[in-house]
C-alpha cells in the first residue's frame, strides 16, 4: 500500500473520530435521541468516501479502526460502547461492500449504508447480551412486554415499534449512502486526483 | 450492576451465581478496558500495531493523530470561507454539500502532502520492519492478571470447580 493511500485512510479516520468525539460528546450531553444513528451515518458517510479514494480491501474497515481508536482515546472518556460500535459499522459496510465485489455502484453504497446504520438498533442489545448473558436479553423482553401491558397497547406493540425503529435507521443509512456516492462523483469532478 | 441485582433479588435458584457471573463478566470487561485506555498511549497502540504486522494501520493511526488539530482548523476555515463567499444563502441542502465536497477536497490535498513527507522521509511503501514498542512493567503483568481473574473464575465455574 502507498504512503499516499495510508494518508488518506488516517485522515478519513481522524475526521470520523473527530465527529465522534466533538458531534457525539455534544449529543450525548444534550441527551439527544437517536444520536447513535445521526453519527453512525455521519460516519459511515466519511468512510465510505474515504474508502472510495483507496482502492484497496479492508480500506473502510481500516478507516474505521482509526476512528475508533481516537474515540477510546478521546478527551471526552473513553466509552466502550462508542468503541465497538464504530469498530462494527466499520466491519459491516466493508463486508457489504465485499459482497458487491468491490463494485463502485449507488446500490452497494446504499446498502452499505443501511447496514452500517442499522447496527445501532442491535448494538445495545447485543452489548447487554455478552455482558448479562441471555438471561438480561428475556428480562429486557418481558420488561417491554410489561411496559406494554402498563399502557394499554397490543401484546405486538414491542416488535412493530422494533420494526419501526429498524426502517427509520434503514432509511437514514441508505440515506448515508446515497449521500457518499453523490459525494464521491463530486469530488472526482473538481478535483484532479492521482490514484496511484 | 442493575441488571445482576435484579437478577440476584428474583429468588430463583442459582440466582446469586448468574449475578456473580454477570458482575465478573462486566468486570472483565470494564478493567481491560479501562486499564487500556487510562494507561496505553496513541503511539503505543501504533507502535504495537506495527510490531504486529499491521504497519499500514499503524502509520494511519499515528497520521490521524498528528492531523486532528489541521483538520479542526481546516473544517473551521472551510467553514468560514463558505460564509464569506454567500453560501449560506444558497439553502441548507446546496450549503451542506458545499462544505462537504470542499472539505473532502482538502482532505484530499492534505493527505498528498503527507504522503509527500512520508516519501521524503523514506516511507514510500509499507512493507517489512517493526516499530519498537515500550516493554511491559511489573504493573502491566499485575493488571493482565487482574483482567483475567474474572475470566479464570468463569471458565473454572462452567467446568464444575465450584
Amino acid at each position: 500500500m502507498s504512503a499516499r493511500h495510508i494518508a488518506r485512510l488516517g485522515l478519513f479516520g481522524a475526521l470520523w473520530g473527530i465527529v465522534e468525539m466533538s458531534l457525539g460528546t455534544a449529543l450525548q450531553a444534550a441527551h439527544v435521541p437517536m444520536r447513535g444513528t445521526l453519527l453512525a451515518a455521519i460516519g459511515i458517510t466519511v468512510a465510505l468516501v474515504g474508502a472510495a479514494f483507496v482502492p484497496r480491501r479492508g480500506a473502510l474497515l481500516t478507516i474505521g479502526l482509526v476512528a475508533a481508536a481516537l474515540r477510546l482515546f478521546g478527551l471526552s472518556g473513553p466509552a466502550i460502547s462508542s468503541v465497538a460500535a464504530i469498530a462494527m459499522e466499520a466491519l459491516l459496510a466493508e463486508a457489504c461492500l465485499a459482497a458487491f465485489g468491490y463494485r463502485r455502484s449507488r446500490a452497494s453504497y446504499v446498502a452499505a449504508g443501511a447496514t452500517a446504520v442499522l447496527w445501532d438498533l442491535f448494538h445495545p442489545g447485543l452489548g447487554a447480551l455478552i455482558i448479562g448473558g441471555p438471561g438480561v436479553a428475556v428480562s429486557f423482553w418481558r420488561a417491554a412486554h410489561k411496559a406494554a401491558q402498563a399502557l394499554h397497547l397490543p401484546g405486538t406493540a414491542p416488535a412493530a415499534l422494533l420494526v419501526t425503529l429498524g426502517l427509520l435507521r434503514l432509511a437514514v443509512g441508505s440515506a448515508a449512502g446515497w449521500t457518499a456516492y453523490t459525494l464521491i462523483e463530486q469530488v472526482r469532478c473538481r478535483f484532479v486526483l492521482d490514484d496511484a | 450492576m442493575g441488571s445482576a441485582c435484579l437478577m440476584a433479588l428474583s429468588g430463583d435458584e442459582g440466582a446469586w451465581a448468574e449475578a456473580g457471573a454477570l458482575i465478573a463478566r462486566g468486570g472483565m470487561v470494564m478493567v481491560a478496558f479501562g486499564a487500556l485506555a487510562e494507561w496505553a498511549s496513541p503511539g503505543a497502540l501504533s507502535g504495537l500495531a506495527s510490531r504486529i504486522g499491521l504497519q499500514g494501520f499503524g502509520l494511519a493511526l499515528g497520521i490521524a493523530l498528528n492531523s486532528l488539530d489541521a483538520l479542526r482548523d481546516t473544517s473551521t476555515d472551510t467553514w468560514y470561507a463558505l460564509r464569506l463567499r454567500g453560501a449560506t444563502r444558497a439553502g441548507i441542502r446546496r450549503c451542506g454539500r458545499l462544505y462537504a465536497v470542499a472539505l473532502l477536497g482538502a482532505i484530499l490535498a492534505r493527505a498528498d502532502a503527507v504522503a509527500v513527507a512520508a516519501v521524503s522521509r523514506g516511507c514510500d511503501r509499507i512493507g517489512g520492519g517493526s516499530s519498537a514498542t515500550e516493554p511491559a512493567t511489573l504493573a502491566d503483568r499485575q493488571l493482565t492478571i487482574l483482567a483475567w481473574l474474572p475470566a479464570a473464575a468463569l471458565l473454572l465455574r462452567r467446568l464444575g470447580a465450584f
